[in-house]
């Protein structure tokens, strides 16, 4: 939340995070050196850098990628989600590494720009055996560069969450040109079936669980709202809702979270403002709602941050009524005190 | 094709030497400018900002000359 910017948000669980993230890279650099090593004897030191780098940071971006959909299936995933954005760095940091010594390796002994060289070097761009795939190994690189030097909060508030949400879903623009630059590049040469059935086992798990999460999404958000009443709409039974939880429903084409807590019931917008996380999915934490993303908070009765923060979310208008939540789907603008609806006491 | 792809990294590189020019006078007084919440701020915050800043630097121009 913004107030005054550190270089780096660390705290105990997040250095633990760090901590074994980086024990994970060390631990599969040493058993892919020593495979490579073993199966290898003449590898030389560039190749088993490239080669080791290019296994992590594949292995990482597949880790990046899974974590959203594992969140939606399941809330125990939730921590991996809390830092996702250190482990995206460091998977940039490993690829750049990659990246640096392929054009060092290849590109830098000849009269030619080493840049120019990735792309002049290799023209048979028609070609699907011997296509030059460097081109969109480095092209990846290009965009997870511009997402690691926007990670920090800086960037999310100075270019827009909008702009930030934009960038940073290209991700999987990246994804798809390292698969391509990996089955058209190193695979070529590859005579073991392992690493093509590693490769489309990676592609069909990303893709089926998102997509898999994307229907579940869809379903849920397009539930009926059949009863209307002055403008108010019956969302669920109160039961539906556990206490100090939420539930996200979509109506009139408002995204709105609605909040049960302390025998209230409150309802906001329900996307959060720093990175456009479901709100609703959170809970309330400290008598504010919590986003389930990276813990930006609210306070339930106006979508405020608690001071000194900023953050504003639109307000939406409750009712209970014989045992059900009513909502009315027009939004009061950001930051509207709305009076919480009292759930009648049985 | 290696004419174009140099006329590219030409502009490439004029537009980052621009950013990297840029980047002077903008940490010295635009970024409290920009963004207040930066008054105070570390000098390795500085340092990890500065690369987005070489990229993004007609965007924060933008911003500053508009506050």
């Amino acid at each position: 939340m913004s107030v005054n910017y550190s270089p780096v948000l660390w705290n105990k669980q997040k250095k633990l995070y760090d901590l074994i993230l980086w024990i994970g890279i060390l631990f599969m650099a040493v058993t892919f050196i020593i495979f490579q090593v073993l199966f290898h004897k003449d590898i030389t030191l560039q190749t088993l850098i490239i080669r080791t780098t290019a296994i992590i940071a594949f292995f990482l971006l597949h880790i990046i990628l899974i974590i959203g959909p594992l969140c939606r299936i399941d809330k125990r995933f939730l921590p991996l989600l809390y830092n996702r954005r250190h482990l995206g760095v460091s998977m940039f940091l490993v690829a750049l590494i990659h990246g640096g010594m392929a054009i060092v390796q290849f590109h830098t002994l000849g009269d030619t720009n080493p840049i120019a060289s990735i792309f002049t070097a290799n023209s048979n761009y028609l070609a699907i055996s011997d296509f030059p795939f460097q081109v969109l190994g480095f092209l990846a690189l290009i965009i997870l560069f511009l997402m690691a030097i926007t990670s920090h909060d800086f960037w999310l508030k100075n270019l827009s969450p909008a702009i930030w949400k934009g960038l940073h879903m290209c991700v999987y623009l990246a994804y798809t040109l390292i698969v391509i630059h990996v089955a058209t590049g190193a695979l070529q040469y590859e005579d073991n079936p392992i690493y093509w059935t590693l490769l489309v086992l990676g592609v069909i798990t990303i893709t089926g669980l998102h997509l898999y999460t994307g229907i579940i999404e869809t379903r849920k958000l397009s539930l009926p709202h059949t009863l209307e009443k002055e403008g108010y709409y019956k969302v669920c039974s109160l039961e539906e809702i556990d206490d100090q939880c939420g539930k996200s429903v979509f109506i009139n084409g408002e995204n709105i979270a609605i909040f049960k807590y302390d025998g209230n019931v409150s309802a906001v917008h329900n996307v959060c403002k720093h990175q456009m996380g479901p709100i609703g999915e959170g809970k309330i934490i400290d008598g504010c709602i919590t986003c389930p993303w990276h813990g930006y908070q609210y306070l339930p009765d106006n979508g405020q941050s608690p001071p000194p923060f900023n953050e504003k979310l639109k307000t939406y208008r409750t009712s209970v009524l014989d045992g059900s939540i009513w909502v009315h789907p027009l939004p009061l603008e950001e930051g509207s005190f709305i009076e919480p609806t009292k759930i009648p006491q049985s | 094709m290696k004419e174009i792809i140099m006329i590219v990294l030409l502009i490439v590189e004029i537009y980052i030497m621009i950013g990297v020019v840029f980047s002077i006078p903008f940490h010295w007084k635009g970024l409290a400018i920009v963004d207040k919440d930066t008054v105070g701020s570390t000098l390795l915050f500085k340092i990890l900002i500065t690369p987005g800043i070489i990229i993004f630097w007609p965007h924060l121009l933008y911003k500053w000359k508009k506050k």
